[in-house]
Parts: structure tokens; sequence; C-alpha cells
């Protein structure tokens, strides 16, 4: 029964892998995928993420925008 | 009963809801069936702990404390596992908040963090329900999504795909964040697009309005090197008028020429200004005081005049009033008449004595003789000729004294015109010495000495030159405006130049700012990429998983169909099924052999005993379907028969008796008979006690009696 419970999350995850077909979604999935896989890791672990990467690029943004009109 | 979760092995109630004082009931980790009438505390209990284990109530606001008890609101469960006993403590933190403290210690008296023991516990919904259930240790629940239901939850931790269904939550949860994120970015930066924009727009125009009338006139726009030339050369123009040095060397920075030069302008036009209103100032001040002291002696010469004037009219007055004479002979005149009235009084005055004594002499005698003479005349001869005499004096007298009175009035005014014409002579005096001393200060004002001039003409002429000074710096003034006119025109031609640079200058930084605005939008592209990416992921994931769920609910719909009839054995409608149309989201619908779709929504048809069991439908469905072991395993129902019918009572009592082979049981209900009667015939005695709510009141709680039907 546990078996069949991990191999249906598996099995869902696969076909993620398989219908998604362009290359940078694709590795950004891989990204997620392991995150949600990972020992300790899960659905939370893969918002977490999402969500420093979020910021990365939001304060990247922040920083462009900062720099207009500066240089 | 599996042996390696935790089981509630007695409860301690202080305080909470219908407990008045502390109470200990021990449950001995058995199945515990709480019986009596309405309103007797059973749900005071089930809620106790409930509130024990979660802290929360099941309706915002309720208020869990009894009101009339002064001690502390609190709830003790003692847990067992492993043989080993854990006590959680929660106590209710007075005052408005609602909140609690709560704390759970091992056997040995060590205090842990409960979401560190119970990680379930923490998270786990405890909502308003007659019934709760805890998911497996190993469940990755721990921190459940928002938009997933209690049933939803239930049905994909049976599947396996609970973390599937979460991370789709996540992931939506994630995309509201990013599309905050990418709504708030794109907004400042279009605030900053238009900001450069809007000022592009004014310097552009600013500009066009320069080159309208071009202030470098119709040749070509002028670099800025040309202006600096120009204003290099129209300083050195500048300090040629002035004894000043330039301190900005020519080819300098425009704007410091431009500084330059407007110090230059003002200097060159204060100095220029400050001389010459000096030099106005000198003549003003020499014209004023000119015409006043040319005033001050025509008005002394003219009250001379004017003396004079009075003088010889005085004279001539006195002249006509001597008559010739001079003013000591009728002086003389005078006195002689004078001395005259004073001889014809004397004789008046004899002549009238006499005639008086006469008079009175006659009556005494006829003859009298002469006193003087001796002669005897006649009385009345003499008399007479006495009163002759003294009407004739009398008339004399009066002639002299009319005479004497008309030469002492031309005296009297003879002597007041001399004294007049002495004091014009005064007057005169003092106006010559005055005008003498005006013409000293108009000799000093001019600067001659020889005092034979006409010092009235020689000031008049000064004045005249002076008046023409003062002309020629008047107009020597206007010149000087005109040029500082010119120079000034000329500066605000530079200072449009210059500023037309600095447009310029700006609107290059502008653009290459605009250029800028571009990479960050690149940048911004790049999240927004991210974000669709999620996107993509979370719509390939949710297909998925609802194909995989597709896939799977048959069996699914199956067992709950299975559970749903043999609780309820409905007459009409005897299948439950998961709308797929909704999916991931799970929904269960009713429908009935002869009209199997698209069913119906169950609150809408079903009645509250098959509402009711329906909730119980996913418990009794998968409760014995995995082998995951659980932190507490409890399921607390609280009057789980409202509605039902006897036969319907004891198939759900039935149902929990298969269900109390996995689980605790902790059963409150008022159907004490039934509960009384299939207890015994569904249970093993030992596996089960009962609790009689007896009696209540509001100063001592409710009254319940253990062990009446099972062994403690």
């Amino acid at each position: 029964m546990v078996e069949d419970q991990k191999d249906r999350t598996q099995i869902v995850y696969s076909r993620v892998t398989t219908d998604l077909k362009d290359q940078e979604v694709r590795e950004l999935w891989h990204r997620l995928k392991s995150e949600l896989t990972r020992e300790g890791g899960g659905p939370d672990a893969c918002f977490t993420y999402l969500e420093s990467e979020l910021k990365r690029m939001d304060e990247q943004v922040q920083r462009a925008l900062d720099w207009v009109g500066k240089a | 009963m599996d042996g390696t979760g935790f089981r509630l092995k007695q409860i301690k109630i202080e305080g909470f809801k219908g407990f008045t004082s502390s109470r200990t009931i021990p449950l001995n980790g058995k199945h515990v069936f709480v019986l009596g009438p309405n309103s007797y505390g059973k749900s005071s209990m089930v809620e106790a702990i409930r509130w024990g284990l979660f802290g929360s109530t099941r309706r915002p606001g309720e208020v869990v404390a009894n009101q009339g008890y002064v001690g502390s609101c609190r709830v003790e469960l003692s847990l067992e596992r492993e043989n080993r006993e854990w006590t959680l403590k929660r106590t209710l933190i007075r005052g408005v908040s609602g909140g609690s403290d709560a704390d759970i210690v091992d056997n040995l008296g060590q205090s842990h963090l409960l979401r560190e023991v119970l990680p379930q516990l923490e998270s786990a919904p405890a909502g308003e329900g007659m019934h709760i259930i805890y998911a497996a240790q190993s469940a990755p629940l721990r921190r459940p999504a928002e938009d997933v239901s209690p049933f939803e939850r239930t049905i994909y931790s049976y599947l396996g795909l609970a973390d599937v269904r979460i991370a789709i939550s996540r992931l939506d949860n994630f995309i509201e964040l990013q599309e905050a994120t990418e709504k708030r970015l794109a907004e400042k930066l279009d605030e900053k697009r238009n900001e450069i924009d809007s000022q592009l727009s004014l310097l552009t125009s600013q500009c066009d309005q320069i080159i309208k009338t071009p202030p470098w006139g119709t040749g070509s726009v002028p670099t800025r090197e040309d202006t600096a030339t120009k204003m290099g050369e129209f300083i050195k123009e500048l300090s040629a008028i002035v004894p000043i040095v330039p301190t900005i060397a020519v080819g300098a920075e425009i704007n410091l020429l431009m500084r330059e030069a407007e110090t230059f302008v003002v200097n060159v036009i204060h100095s220029k200004r400050d001389e010459v209103e000096t030099t106005q100032r000198g003549i003003v001040n020499k014209l004023g005081r000119g015409q006043s002291l040319l005033r001050q002696l025509n008005n002394v010469s003219g009250q001379i005049q004017e003396v004079k004037n009075e003088m010889a009219s005085i004279e001539q007055e006195l002249e006509k009033e001597l008559a010739g004479e001079t003013l000591d002979a009728l002086t003389k005149t005078l006195e002689e008449i004078e001395r005259q009235v004073e001889e014809a009084a004397l004789l008046h005055d004899i002549r009238s004595k006499a005639h008086t004594w006469l008079t009175r002499s006659r009556n005494k005698s006829k003859k009298q003789r002469c006193p003087l003479c001796g002669c005897a005349p006649d009385s009345g001869d003499l008399l007479a000729e006495l009163a002759n005499s003294v009407k004739l004096c009398s008339s004399e007298e009066a002639e002299i004294v009319a005479k004497r009175d008309a030469l002492k009035l031309r005296r009297d005014e003879t002597l007041r015109l001399t004294e007049h014409i002495k004091k014009l002579q005064e007057k005169h005096i003092a106006q010559q010495q005055e005008e003498n001393q005006a013409k000293e200060e108009i000799q000093e004002f001019l600067g001659i000495k020889s005092k034979q001039q006409d010092i009235s003409a020689a000031l008049q002429q000064h004045i005249g030159r002076l008046e023409e000074d003062s002309l020629r710096i008047d107009k020597q003034l206007k010149e000087a405006e005109g040029l500082h006119q010119e120079w000034n025109r000329k500066l605000d031609r530079f200072k449009d130049e210059v500023r037309f640079h600095g447009l310029q200058e700006q609107i290059l930084a502008l653009q290459k700012q605009q250029q800028q605005v571009k990479q960050v939008e690149a940048e911004l592209k790049s999240l927004t990429l991210f974000g669709d990416s999620v996107r993509v992921i979370s719509e390939v994931l949710q297909a998925a998983l609802n194909n995989k769920l597709k896939s799977e609910l048959p069996e699914i719909n199956r067992k709950l169909t299975e559970a749903f009839k043999t609780l309820t054995e409905h007459p009409a409608y005897n299948i439950v099924f998961i709308d797929e149309t909704i999916l991931p989201k799970l929904e269960l619908r009713v429908a009935s052999d002869d009209a199997p779709l698209p069913g119906w929504v169950p609150s809408q048809i079903l009645n509250g005993q098959a509402l009711n069991a329906l909730e119980l439908v996913p418990y009794f469905a998968f409760s014995e379907l995995t082998d995951l072991p659980f932190e507490v395993y409890l399921l607390l129902l609280d009057d789980p028969t409202q509605s039902f019918d006897p036969h319907h009572i004891e198939i759900l009592v039935a149902k929990l008796a298969e269900l109390g082979k996995r689980v605790q049981l902790i059963v409150a209900s008022h159907e004490t008979d039934h509960f009384r009667r299939l207890l015994p015939k569904y249970f093993v005695p030992d596996n089960y006690g009962i609790i009689h709510a007896t009696g209540f009141s509001r100063q001592d709680g409710p009254t319940l009696e253990i062990g009446s039907g099972g062994k403690y």
C-alpha cells in the first residue's frame, strides 16, 4: 500500500517530465522536482525555492531600476 | 489496535465550558462513549479534548472558560505511546486574545515542543464538525494548503497524492506572489519610464522654444566651444571698462564662464552707475544749496526794499505833518501856548474872584473903594465891567486852549511818526546784516572773495551751470542704462545658449536612461518568463494529477458508495462519486441507478441523517486501508446519530466497531438506550467504557458516572 502511494506521486511527476517540451521549463521542473522528492523536501521546500528565486530576480530588477539615471 | 501511535489515557478538565472544578476522567486508551441527555455536558467533554489538542475553538471568538470558575481554564491530556506516557497541558491565557499556552512533557518530566512531538496536531484543521481524524505521522501535510478541504486531504492522503495536490496549491500560491511582484515591478518600471518620457518631452519642448528665437542669431547652432569663445570675448570687453581682472581662463567650462560674465556685468554696471550717481548727487546737493541761498538772498533783499519803501512813506507823512517846521520849533510853540493858557486861566480866575467879591461887598454897602487904588467907582458900573471882563477872558482862554490842543495833536503825531521811522531804521539795519551774512555764505559757496561782484547774479550763473551739469549727468546715466541693457540682453542670450547646451546634455542623459530602462525591461522579462514557466508547470502538473485521479476515481467512488450504502441504506440515492469536472478539487455528488449523471450536490437533496452519514463516509471507507503509524489516531464524534433512526444507529455502531479495531473512539450521544443496547453487541467489553452524564448544574457542572458499561 505504501509503495503504491509513493508510486502514484512518481507516476504523476514522470508524466509532467514527459509532457513538458520547452527546454527552459523542463530545467525548472527538474529543479522543482528535486525539491519535491528529496529527503526532507516537499511542496513547502519547492515553494521556498521558488520564493527565493523570485526574491533574487525581484532584487535584480530593483537594482536595475535603481541604477537607471545613476550611472 | 495499532500500538505505535499515541492513544488517550486520561483527561483532566478544569474551568472549561460546563466544568466548574477540576475533574479527572480516566480513558485508559479504550473507546469511550459519553451518553446522556442533551445539555448535560457531553459536548463540553468532547470539546475539551479537541481544545486540549489544538487550542482553537470551533467558532471564532467562542468563549471556552467557565464564567463562574475563578481558577485557570486548562485541559490536561495523558497520552501513551510504546508504554511511555506523555502529558499535554493547555492553559487559556486570560484576556481578550483567546490564545493558550501548551506544553508537552515526556515520562521523565522533560518538556518538549508540541510541534516536534506532534507535528500534525499543530497544523491539522479543527473546524466545526462532529468528527476529527488525524493523519499519519509520515504524511506530508505539515503545512496544509488553505484551499484543500479535510475531505480532499483524506482522499489525497489515501491515494498518496497529497504531495502533488499540495505542490499544485503551493505553485498557485507562488503564482499569486509572482503576479503581485510582477505587477509591482511593472508599475515601478512604468512610473520610471513615464517620468523619463515626461522629462524628455518637457526638455525637448524647452529646446524647441529656444530654437524658435535662437539666442545665437541666424547662424548654425553653436557648439559649447563656440559659446565659450563668445563669452570669453565678452568678458574681455567688459574687463577693459573696469579695472577688474577675469578669474576664469578663456576656454573654461561654459557654466563657469557664465557665472564670470554675470559677475562682470553686475560689477561693471554697479561701478559705473555708482560713479555717475555720486557725481549726480553732488550736483543735486550743490544745486539745492545754491537755490536755497538765492531764495534766502532774494527774500532778505525784498524785505529790505519793503522797509525802505515804508520808511519813505512815513517820512513823507512826517514832512507833511511838520509843514516845514522842525519838531523842536513845534515843541517850543506848544510850550508858549501852554504858558498863555496858564495866564489866561489866572486872569480869568482873578476877574471871577473880583466879581464875586464885589457882588458880596455891594450887598453890604453901596459904596466901595477899590482895595488897590482906593478909588470909589460906582459899584454897579464896576460890577458890569468886571462881568464883561470875565466873559471876555473866558472867550480868549477857550481860543488859546483850542489852539494848544490842535498843536498838541500835531506834535504827538510827529512823535509817533518819528518813533516809527526809528524802528524801521533799526529793522533795516538788522536786515542789512542778514543780507550781508547771506552774501558772505554765497561768496563762500561760490568760492569768491571779491565783495564788489554782484553776488546774486554770480549765484544765478552758478546755479545755471549746475543745472546744465545735472542734465548732462542725466543724459550720461540714460546712455549708461542703454549700455547696461545691451549687456544684460547679451548676457540673457548667453544664458539661453548655456541653457540650451544644458538641455541638450539632459536630453542625452535621459535618452541614455531610456536605454537603461530597456535593460530593466529585459530583467523583468526574465522574471515574467520564470513565472510563466511556473504557470506551465502548474498546469501540466495539474493535468497529470487529474489524469491520475481519473484513473483512480472509479475505485474510490466504489468504496465511497459502499460505505454510504452501508451507513444509510438510502432507498433513492445509492451512488456516491467525486465530481470529475472540477478536479483537482474533490467534491462529492450523489446519484441513483436510474439517474446516475450528472449527480446532485448532497446538501440539496439528502436529509439530515443521510448528510451526517455522508460526513463519516470517507473515514469509514479508507481508515482501514492504511498501514502507516499514527501519532494520534482518534475519532472524536459529538452526537453522530443526529436524525438517525434506530436501524441506522445500529448500522453506525456496527461500523464504529469495525473502525474501533484500528482507531480509538470517543463518541458522545444522547441516544443512551440505543447505545447501551448495541455496544455490548458489537464491542468487546474490555475495549470500551461508558460515561453517563446524569445531571448538570451551573454550580457543580456535569455529573458523570464512569464505567457503568465497560471495565476500566
